[in-house]
Protein backbone atom coordinates (compact mmCIF):
# COMPACT_ATOMS: atom_id res chain seq x y z
CA UNK A 1 0.00 0.00 0.00
CA UNK A 2 1.38 3.61 -0.71
CA UNK A 3 -0.30 5.82 0.99
CA UNK A 4 2.19 8.77 2.41
CA UNK A 5 4.26 11.27 0.19
CA UNK A 6 7.33 9.34 1.41
CA UNK A 7 6.38 5.78 -0.23
CA UNK A 8 5.15 7.81 -3.26
CA UNK A 9 8.60 9.94 -3.73
CA UNK A 10 10.32 6.24 -3.40
CA UNK A 11 8.25 5.09 -5.71
CA UNK A 12 8.58 7.99 -8.08
CA UNK A 13 12.86 7.75 -7.52
CA UNK A 14 12.50 3.68 -8.74
CA UNK A 15 10.44 5.32 -11.75
CA UNK A 16 12.88 8.05 -12.75
CA UNK A 17 16.15 6.49 -12.09
CA UNK A 18 14.58 3.85 -14.52
CA UNK A 19 13.14 6.51 -17.29
CA UNK A 20 17.46 7.98 -16.85
CA UNK A 21 18.92 5.09 -16.69
CA UNK A 22 21.37 6.14 -19.10
CA UNK A 23 22.44 8.43 -17.08
CA UNK A 24 25.64 7.14 -15.00
CA UNK A 25 24.24 8.56 -11.51
CA UNK A 26 21.23 7.80 -9.64
CA UNK A 27 19.27 10.29 -7.42
CA UNK A 28 17.83 9.30 -4.17
CA UNK A 29 14.39 10.36 -3.13
CA UNK A 30 15.73 12.80 -0.79
CA UNK A 31 17.39 15.15 -3.25
CA UNK A 32 14.80 13.83 -6.39
CA UNK A 33 12.17 15.71 -4.07
CA UNK A 34 13.05 19.00 -4.12
CA UNK A 35 14.23 18.98 -8.20
CA UNK A 36 11.74 20.02 -10.65
CA UNK A 37 10.50 18.05 -13.63
CA UNK A 38 12.90 20.97 -15.59
CA UNK A 39 15.80 20.20 -13.45
CA UNK A 40 15.43 16.90 -13.72
CA UNK A 41 15.61 17.27 -17.63
CA UNK A 42 12.44 15.23 -18.10
CA UNK A 43 10.85 15.44 -21.25
CA UNK A 44 6.88 15.24 -22.03
CA UNK A 45 7.04 11.76 -23.33
CA UNK A 46 9.78 10.80 -20.16
CA UNK A 47 6.31 12.12 -18.11
CA UNK A 48 3.93 10.48 -19.78
CA UNK A 49 5.93 7.36 -19.17
CA UNK A 50 6.61 7.89 -15.90
CA UNK A 51 2.62 8.84 -14.90
CA UNK A 52 2.19 5.63 -17.07
CA UNK A 53 4.05 3.23 -14.60
CA UNK A 54 2.73 5.25 -11.09
CA UNK A 55 -0.72 4.37 -12.47
CA UNK A 56 -0.11 0.97 -13.16
CA UNK A 57 1.51 0.36 -9.81
CA UNK A 58 -1.30 2.39 -7.98
CA UNK A 59 -4.35 1.80 -10.09
CA UNK A 60 -5.31 5.54 -10.14
CA UNK A 61 -5.70 7.52 -13.22
CA UNK A 62 -3.12 10.44 -13.06
CA UNK A 63 -3.89 14.31 -15.34
CA UNK A 64 -0.75 14.91 -16.48
CA UNK A 65 -0.87 18.19 -15.49
CA UNK A 66 2.30 19.40 -13.91
CA UNK A 67 4.31 22.03 -15.17
CA UNK A 68 8.21 22.37 -16.01
CA UNK A 69 8.92 23.93 -12.25
CA UNK A 70 6.64 21.33 -10.29
CA UNK A 71 9.25 19.98 -7.97
CA UNK A 72 8.80 16.34 -7.90
CA UNK A 73 8.03 16.17 -3.80
CA UNK A 74 4.42 17.92 -5.32
CA UNK A 75 4.23 15.32 -8.31
CA UNK A 76 4.28 13.37 -5.00
CA UNK A 77 1.96 15.11 -2.90
CA UNK A 78 -0.64 15.78 -5.74
CA UNK A 79 -1.07 11.99 -6.55
CA UNK A 80 -1.36 11.18 -2.45
CA UNK A 81 -4.58 13.19 -2.51
CA UNK A 82 -5.53 11.35 -5.67
CA UNK A 83 -5.36 8.29 -3.48
CA UNK A 84 -7.03 9.78 -0.84
CA UNK A 85 -9.87 10.90 -3.28
CA UNK A 86 -10.37 7.06 -4.69
CA UNK A 87 -10.51 5.51 -1.39
CA UNK A 88 -13.20 7.87 0.34
CA UNK B 1 8.86 19.49 -18.82
CA UNK B 2 10.29 20.30 -22.17
CA UNK B 3 6.94 20.81 -24.39
CA UNK B 4 7.24 21.92 -27.45
CA UNK B 5 6.63 25.52 -27.44
CA UNK B 6 3.58 27.05 -28.63
CA UNK B 7 3.37 30.49 -29.97
CA UNK B 8 -0.29 32.43 -29.27
CA UNK B 9 -1.61 34.59 -32.08
CA UNK B 10 -4.46 37.19 -31.98
CA UNK B 11 -5.92 39.19 -34.60
CA UNK B 12 -5.17 39.31 -38.42
CA UNK B 13 -1.81 37.40 -38.15
CA UNK B 14 -3.76 34.36 -36.55
CA UNK B 15 -6.28 34.12 -39.26
CA UNK B 16 -4.19 34.57 -42.00
CA UNK B 17 -2.12 31.52 -40.49
CA UNK B 18 -5.43 29.39 -39.78
CA UNK B 19 -6.58 29.89 -43.18
CA UNK B 20 -3.05 29.81 -45.23
CA UNK B 21 -1.87 26.93 -47.21
CA UNK B 22 1.84 27.10 -45.95
CA UNK B 23 0.70 25.96 -42.21
CA UNK B 24 -1.13 22.32 -41.77
CA UNK B 25 -3.18 21.75 -38.81
CA UNK B 26 -2.00 20.05 -36.05
CA UNK B 27 -1.53 16.08 -36.75
CA UNK B 28 -2.81 14.88 -33.28
CA UNK B 29 -2.93 10.88 -34.54
CA UNK B 30 1.03 11.31 -35.25
CA UNK B 31 1.25 13.01 -31.75
CA UNK B 32 -0.74 9.39 -30.33
CA UNK B 33 1.76 7.56 -32.26
CA UNK B 34 4.67 8.87 -31.00
CA UNK B 35 3.30 8.43 -27.50
CA UNK B 36 2.67 4.55 -28.33
CA UNK B 37 5.16 4.03 -29.63
CA UNK B 38 7.73 5.34 -26.86
CA UNK B 39 5.37 3.39 -23.76
CA UNK B 40 4.78 0.46 -25.79
CA UNK B 41 0.87 0.52 -25.45
CA UNK B 42 -1.90 0.47 -28.13
CA UNK B 43 -3.41 3.02 -28.86
CA UNK B 44 -4.41 2.45 -32.53
CA UNK B 45 -7.94 2.80 -32.66
CA UNK B 46 -7.45 5.92 -31.26
CA UNK B 47 -4.94 6.74 -33.77
CA UNK B 48 -7.93 5.42 -35.99
CA UNK B 49 -10.31 8.10 -35.02
CA UNK B 50 -8.03 10.93 -34.55
CA UNK B 51 -6.61 10.35 -38.28
CA UNK B 52 -10.46 10.13 -39.13
CA UNK B 53 -11.00 13.73 -38.16
CA UNK B 54 -10.61 16.50 -40.50
CA UNK B 55 -9.91 18.76 -37.83
CA UNK B 56 -6.38 17.42 -37.19
CA UNK B 57 -5.93 16.67 -40.83
CA UNK B 58 -4.98 18.47 -43.95
CA UNK B 59 -4.73 18.77 -47.97
CA UNK B 60 -6.59 15.70 -49.69
CA UNK B 61 -6.72 13.56 -46.72
CA UNK B 62 -8.67 16.56 -45.08
CA UNK B 63 -11.08 17.32 -48.28
CA UNK B 64 -11.68 13.15 -48.65
CA UNK B 65 -12.85 13.14 -45.02
CA UNK B 66 -14.80 16.20 -44.82
CA UNK B 67 -16.73 15.06 -47.89
CA UNK B 68 -17.74 11.77 -46.24
CA UNK B 69 -18.02 12.73 -42.92
CA UNK B 70 -20.13 15.69 -44.82
CA UNK B 71 -22.65 12.93 -46.46
CA UNK B 72 -23.63 11.37 -43.36
CA UNK B 73 -24.56 14.48 -41.64
CA UNK B 74 -26.46 15.80 -45.06
CA UNK B 75 -28.73 12.68 -44.26
CA UNK B 76 -30.47 13.45 -41.40
CA UNK B 77 -30.43 17.61 -41.62
CA UNK B 78 -34.02 17.91 -41.76
CA UNK B 79 -34.71 15.43 -38.74
CA UNK B 80 -32.07 17.37 -36.59
CA UNK B 81 -34.48 20.77 -37.41
CA UNK B 82 -37.00 18.51 -36.11
CA UNK B 83 -35.82 17.17 -33.16
CA UNK B 84 -33.72 20.61 -31.92
CA UNK B 85 -37.55 22.11 -32.88
CA UNK B 86 -39.25 19.80 -30.10
CA UNK B 87 -36.34 20.38 -27.58
CA UNK B 88 -36.59 23.97 -27.61
CA UNK B 89 -40.14 24.25 -27.17
CA UNK B 90 -39.52 21.52 -24.27
CA UNK B 91 -36.73 24.22 -23.02
CA UNK B 92 -39.76 27.01 -23.58
CA UNK B 93 -42.11 25.63 -21.49
CA UNK B 94 -40.43 24.56 -18.58
CA UNK B 95 -38.65 28.26 -18.49
CA UNK B 96 -42.01 29.74 -18.43
CA UNK B 97 -43.05 27.70 -15.56
CA UNK B 98 -39.82 28.01 -13.96
CA UNK B 99 -39.44 31.02 -11.03
CA UNK B 100 -35.81 30.06 -9.89
CA UNK B 101 -32.71 28.25 -10.55
CA UNK B 102 -32.47 27.02 -14.03
CA UNK B 103 -29.54 24.39 -14.81
CA UNK B 104 -27.97 25.18 -18.56
CA UNK B 105 -26.35 21.81 -18.91
CA UNK B 106 -28.99 19.57 -17.76
CA UNK B 107 -31.75 21.41 -18.67
CA UNK B 108 -30.66 22.98 -21.81
CA UNK B 109 -27.78 21.64 -23.86
CA UNK B 110 -27.48 18.32 -22.85
CA UNK B 111 -30.99 17.69 -23.96
CA UNK B 112 -30.86 19.53 -26.94
CA UNK B 113 -27.09 17.61 -27.70
CA UNK B 114 -29.05 14.12 -26.91
CA UNK B 115 -31.74 14.80 -29.07
CA UNK B 116 -29.43 16.02 -32.26
CA UNK B 117 -27.23 12.91 -31.55
CA UNK B 118 -29.62 10.41 -31.42
CA UNK B 119 -30.73 11.54 -35.00
CA UNK B 120 -26.84 11.94 -36.59
CA UNK B 121 -26.01 8.30 -35.17
CA UNK B 122 -28.37 5.65 -34.91
CA UNK B 123 -25.90 3.14 -32.82
CA UNK B 124 -26.46 1.78 -29.33
CA UNK B 125 -26.26 4.18 -26.63
CA UNK B 126 -23.35 2.50 -25.66
CA UNK B 127 -21.38 4.28 -29.03
CA UNK B 128 -23.05 7.86 -28.40
CA UNK B 129 -22.12 7.66 -24.82
CA UNK B 130 -18.75 7.19 -25.39
CA UNK B 131 -18.38 9.30 -28.49
CA UNK B 132 -19.10 12.31 -25.78
CA UNK B 133 -15.80 11.30 -23.75
CA UNK B 134 -13.57 10.54 -26.79
CA UNK B 135 -12.94 14.36 -26.64
CA UNK B 136 -10.62 13.71 -24.09
CA UNK B 137 -8.23 11.93 -26.35
CA UNK B 138 -7.48 15.82 -27.34
CA UNK B 139 -6.59 16.99 -23.94
CA UNK B 140 -2.37 16.85 -23.79
CA UNK B 141 -2.55 16.22 -19.49
CA UNK B 142 -4.87 13.45 -20.04
CA UNK B 143 -4.06 10.24 -17.97
CA UNK B 144 -2.17 7.64 -20.15
CA UNK B 145 -4.49 4.90 -18.13
CA UNK B 146 -7.82 7.33 -19.34
CA UNK B 147 -6.45 7.46 -22.79
CA UNK B 148 -5.84 3.56 -22.85
CA UNK B 149 -9.52 2.89 -21.92
CA UNK B 150 -10.69 5.37 -24.33
CA UNK B 151 -8.78 3.19 -26.81
CA UNK B 152 -10.44 -0.06 -25.57
CA UNK B 153 -13.82 0.84 -25.65
CA UNK B 154 -13.56 2.14 -29.19
CA UNK B 155 -11.77 -1.03 -30.65
CA UNK B 156 -14.67 -3.19 -29.33
CA UNK B 157 -17.17 -0.37 -30.94
CA UNK B 158 -14.81 -0.05 -34.26
CA UNK B 159 -14.50 -3.73 -34.96
CA UNK B 160 -18.16 -4.58 -34.85
CA UNK B 161 -18.56 -1.78 -37.16
CA UNK B 162 -17.78 0.40 -40.74
CA UNK B 163 -17.03 3.29 -42.25
CA UNK B 164 -20.29 4.66 -41.76
CA UNK B 165 -19.91 3.75 -37.89
CA UNK B 166 -16.90 5.75 -37.95
CA UNK B 167 -18.34 8.69 -39.53
CA UNK B 168 -20.66 9.09 -37.23
CA UNK B 169 -18.70 8.55 -34.29
CA UNK B 170 -16.57 11.17 -35.56
CA UNK B 171 -19.07 13.69 -36.11
CA UNK B 172 -20.34 13.62 -32.48
CA UNK B 173 -17.14 13.43 -31.38
CA UNK B 174 -16.18 16.54 -33.01
CA UNK B 175 -19.21 18.10 -32.41
CA UNK B 176 -20.63 17.33 -28.26
CA UNK B 177 -18.16 20.00 -26.58
CA UNK B 178 -18.49 23.01 -29.11
CA UNK B 179 -22.06 22.31 -29.01
CA UNK B 180 -23.26 21.95 -25.75
CA UNK B 181 -20.74 23.85 -23.86
CA UNK B 182 -20.81 26.88 -25.98
CA UNK B 183 -24.66 27.00 -26.10
CA UNK B 184 -24.45 26.30 -21.91
CA UNK B 185 -21.65 29.50 -21.54
CA UNK B 186 -23.60 31.26 -23.72
CA UNK B 187 -26.66 31.92 -22.29
CA UNK B 188 -24.90 32.45 -18.89
CA UNK B 189 -22.96 34.99 -21.06
CA UNK B 190 -26.28 36.83 -21.99
CA UNK B 191 -27.68 36.33 -18.00
CA UNK B 192 -24.48 38.01 -17.15
CA UNK B 193 -24.41 41.16 -19.52
CA UNK B 194 -28.15 41.75 -19.08
CA UNK B 195 -28.51 41.05 -15.59
CA UNK B 196 -32.57 41.33 -14.45
CA UNK B 197 -33.84 41.87 -17.95
CA UNK B 198 -37.07 40.52 -19.23
CA UNK B 199 -36.05 38.24 -22.40
CA UNK B 200 -38.36 40.16 -24.19
CA UNK B 201 -36.22 43.61 -23.86
CA UNK B 202 -32.84 41.79 -24.39
CA UNK B 203 -31.04 41.97 -28.02
CA UNK B 204 -29.99 38.53 -28.48
CA UNK B 205 -26.36 38.30 -30.70
CA UNK B 206 -27.18 36.75 -33.97
CA UNK B 207 -24.79 34.33 -33.12
CA UNK B 208 -23.07 32.09 -30.05
CA UNK B 209 -21.37 34.87 -27.51
CA UNK B 210 -19.35 32.88 -26.15
CA UNK B 211 -17.14 29.62 -27.05
CA UNK B 212 -15.82 26.52 -25.89
CA UNK B 213 -13.40 26.49 -28.46
CA UNK B 214 -11.67 29.78 -28.96
CA UNK B 215 -8.56 28.47 -31.34
CA UNK B 216 -6.59 26.07 -33.83
CA UNK B 217 -3.12 24.98 -34.07
CA UNK B 218 -1.60 24.68 -36.63
CA UNK B 219 2.09 23.92 -37.79
CA UNK B 220 4.45 25.71 -40.29
CA UNK B 221 5.55 23.84 -43.05
CA UNK B 222 8.67 26.07 -43.87
CA UNK B 223 10.66 28.43 -42.53
CA UNK B 224 8.58 31.61 -42.31
CA UNK B 225 8.23 35.31 -40.73
CA UNK B 226 5.14 36.51 -39.13
CA UNK B 227 4.48 40.34 -38.01
CA UNK B 228 8.51 40.11 -37.58
CA UNK B 229 9.14 37.27 -35.71
CA UNK B 230 10.78 34.10 -37.06
CA UNK B 231 9.22 31.17 -37.10
CA UNK B 232 11.29 27.36 -38.04
CA UNK B 233 9.37 24.95 -40.02
CA UNK B 234 8.07 22.96 -37.49
CA UNK B 235 6.52 25.51 -35.20
CA UNK B 236 2.82 25.18 -33.25
CA UNK B 237 1.45 28.15 -33.74
CA UNK B 238 -1.65 29.13 -31.94
CA UNK B 239 -4.31 30.84 -33.67
CA UNK B 240 -7.07 32.38 -32.02
CA UNK B 241 -10.34 32.67 -33.57
CA UNK B 242 -12.54 33.61 -30.85
CA UNK B 243 -11.62 36.14 -28.14
CA UNK B 244 -13.23 38.95 -25.43
CA UNK B 245 -10.92 41.66 -27.12
CA UNK B 246 -12.12 40.84 -30.95
CA UNK B 247 -15.51 42.65 -32.55
CA UNK B 248 -19.07 40.97 -31.71
CA UNK B 249 -18.47 40.66 -35.79
CA UNK B 250 -15.27 38.71 -36.18
CA UNK B 251 -16.20 36.44 -33.22
CA UNK B 252 -19.74 35.52 -34.68
CA UNK B 253 -17.70 34.99 -38.33
CA UNK B 254 -15.19 32.78 -36.97
CA UNK B 255 -17.16 30.97 -34.23
CA UNK B 256 -17.22 27.67 -36.91
CA UNK B 257 -13.47 28.35 -37.75
CA UNK B 258 -11.51 29.10 -40.77
CA UNK B 259 -11.40 28.96 -44.20
CA UNK B 260 -11.44 24.77 -45.48
CA UNK B 261 -11.63 24.02 -41.73
CA UNK B 262 -14.84 25.23 -41.07
CA UNK B 263 -16.86 23.54 -38.70
CA UNK B 264 -19.06 21.03 -40.28
CA UNK B 265 -22.06 21.33 -37.84
CA UNK B 266 -22.48 25.42 -38.39
CA UNK B 267 -25.90 24.98 -40.15
CA UNK B 268 -27.51 22.95 -37.28
CA UNK B 269 -25.60 24.87 -34.75
CA UNK B 270 -26.93 28.29 -35.98
CA UNK B 271 -30.32 26.45 -36.60
CA UNK B 272 -30.33 25.90 -33.15
CA UNK B 273 -29.24 29.24 -31.98
CA UNK B 274 -31.87 31.04 -34.19
CA UNK B 275 -34.76 29.07 -32.67
CA UNK B 276 -33.47 29.08 -29.15
CA UNK B 277 -32.95 32.80 -29.08
CA UNK B 278 -36.39 33.53 -30.87
CA UNK B 279 -38.57 31.62 -28.44
CA UNK B 280 -36.55 32.94 -25.76
CA UNK B 281 -37.07 36.82 -26.61
CA UNK B 282 -40.87 36.30 -26.82
CA UNK B 283 -40.54 35.56 -22.87
CA UNK B 284 -41.53 38.29 -20.40
CA UNK B 285 -39.26 36.08 -17.54
CA UNK B 286 -36.36 38.19 -16.14
CA UNK B 287 -32.85 36.40 -16.54
CA UNK B 288 -30.01 36.40 -13.90
CA UNK B 289 -26.94 34.91 -13.22
CA UNK B 290 -26.08 32.44 -10.77
CA UNK B 291 -23.16 30.31 -10.56
CA UNK B 292 -20.97 29.27 -13.29
CA UNK B 293 -17.55 27.39 -13.05
CA UNK B 294 -15.67 26.00 -15.95
CA UNK B 295 -12.77 23.37 -16.19
CA UNK B 296 -10.35 23.56 -19.18
CA UNK B 297 -10.05 20.42 -20.98
CA UNK B 298 -7.64 21.81 -23.67
CA UNK B 299 -8.45 23.00 -25.83
CA UNK B 300 -11.96 23.05 -24.49
CA UNK B 301 -13.25 25.61 -21.56
CA UNK B 302 -16.24 22.90 -20.14
CA UNK B 303 -18.83 24.40 -17.79
CA UNK B 304 -19.06 21.95 -14.68
CA UNK B 305 -21.63 24.14 -13.39
CA UNK B 306 -23.40 26.65 -14.71
CA UNK B 307 -26.87 27.96 -13.62
CA UNK B 308 -29.01 31.41 -13.70
CA UNK B 309 -32.59 32.34 -12.20
CA UNK B 310 -35.11 32.79 -14.21
CA UNK B 311 -38.25 35.22 -12.35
Amino acid sequence: MFNTSSQIMDLICTEVNSIKKHESAECDASILASLTIEELELTSLDMLELIMNLEESLGIDIDLEFSANTAMVDVANTIVKSLATKNV
Amino acid sequence: MKNPAITNLYGEPASNIASSDDFIAFPMGSKYREISSRIATDYSSAIQLLESLPVFLSGDEHKERRKSMAVVYAQTRKLQEKAIDQVVNEVAQSIEHRHGAFNLIDELSTPLWTALRNVICTESREVKDLASELPELFYPGLSPRRRKSLNNKLTNILKSGNDQLLNQIALLTLGVRPFSASLALSIHKIARDNVGKRLCDIVFPTSFPDSALTYVDRISLRDTVIDGCPFSAGSRIRCTTFDSSYTDEINSKQLYGIGSHTCLGRPISVYTWNRLSNILSQSQKTIHPSVLSVEDREPFTIPTKCLVNFK
